[in-house]
């Protein structure tokens, strides 16, 4: 497999991707890990960038980085956890957790590695040169199409309903209660 | 097929599993089920960049992420209240709904 211009690109921006996901998961003080959990994400919007999906990159960056991470990041004020100072941040089975998850990244990688890429590539080749639209068209055209072949109308308003439920419940959950100490 | 970018959100999504296995703090299992989520997020577009019609698969992403939202709120909120509740979040003390 020759490197092309693409694929150096994506290495160039697979590898913060891939640094930061390693350092959310290995540093030790949790604020840290949420910076790092945020240049993950980050870094996966600019990948989108590159594969022309920009609509889900503006998403990315709207919900996970402004919204999710920043969530994250008042959680870990509010939950200062005074009693795990002594303690390691790894629990007891940690050694079998890293042997989980490499058999998992092992096999993964081994059926991807072993599809051919005839498989993917030979049904579309044809019609490879289309004009390209937008994501937002091609995401717009899909959820909210009027033609039967793509019925996702509903399922859009009942994840929107369901994120509205999220969030009440969320609030209710969080909330201080009048009985509570 | 861009091999690279699959193994990209393979390894990523490894690396969640990881982190949720092995950590101790509640939110810090939350992040890393959010590292899960985009290494999923990560392969549909890499698949999707393949296709003819990209919209099919970058729809699915959009429902993935306002579930992952919705999620994440949900388990902070209920993080937040074990934490008013015990006064810590390290997940390996809740045994409240252990036999």
């Amino acid at each position: 497999m020759n490197v092309t211009m693409s694929q150096a690109l994506y290495m160039a921006l697979a590898f913060p991707a891939l640094v930061f996901a390693a350092l959310t998961v290995t540093v030790k003080n949790i604020v840290h890990a949420a910076i790092c959990l945020i240049g993950c994400l980050l870094s996966i919007a600019a990948i989108y960038v590159g594969l022309h999906a920009d609509f889900i990159a503006a998403a990315q960056i709207a919900i996970y980085v402004g919204a999710i991470a920043i969530l994250i990041l008042f959680s870990i004020m509010f939950t200062h956890d005074v009693s795990g100072k002594q303690m390691s941040h790894l629990n007891r089975q940690a050694v079998l957790g890293v042997f989980v998850a490499l058999a998992l990244f092992g096999s993964i990688s081994f059926f991807i590695m072993n599809t051919s890429e005839s498989q993917f590539t030979t049904n579309f080749q044809g019609q490879m040169a289309l004009p390209p639209k937008t994501s937002l068209m091609a995401v717009g055209d899909v959820l909210y199409s009027e033609n039967a072949s793509t019925p996702y109308m509903v399922p859009v308003e009942m994840a929107s309903f369901l994120l509205l439920a999220a969030v009440v419940g969320g609030i209710e959950m969080a909330k201080k209660k009048e009985d509570e100490v | 097929m861009n091999y690279l970018l699959l193994i990209l959100g393979a390894a990523i999504f490894s690396f969640g599993v990881l982190g949720a296995l092995t950590l101790r703090n509640a939110i810090r299992i939350l992040m890393c089920i959010e590292l899960m989520l985009n290494g999923a997020n990560l392969t549909f577009i890499a698949t999707a960049s393949q296709l003819p019609d990209p919209g099919l698969a970058q729809s699915m992403v959009v429902f993935a992420i306002a579930i992952a939202a919705s999620e994440t709120i949900v388990g902070l909120g209920a993080i937040v209240a074990m934490y008013r509740a015990k006064g810590w979040v390290t997940l390996e003390q809740f045994s409240l709904l252990k036999w």
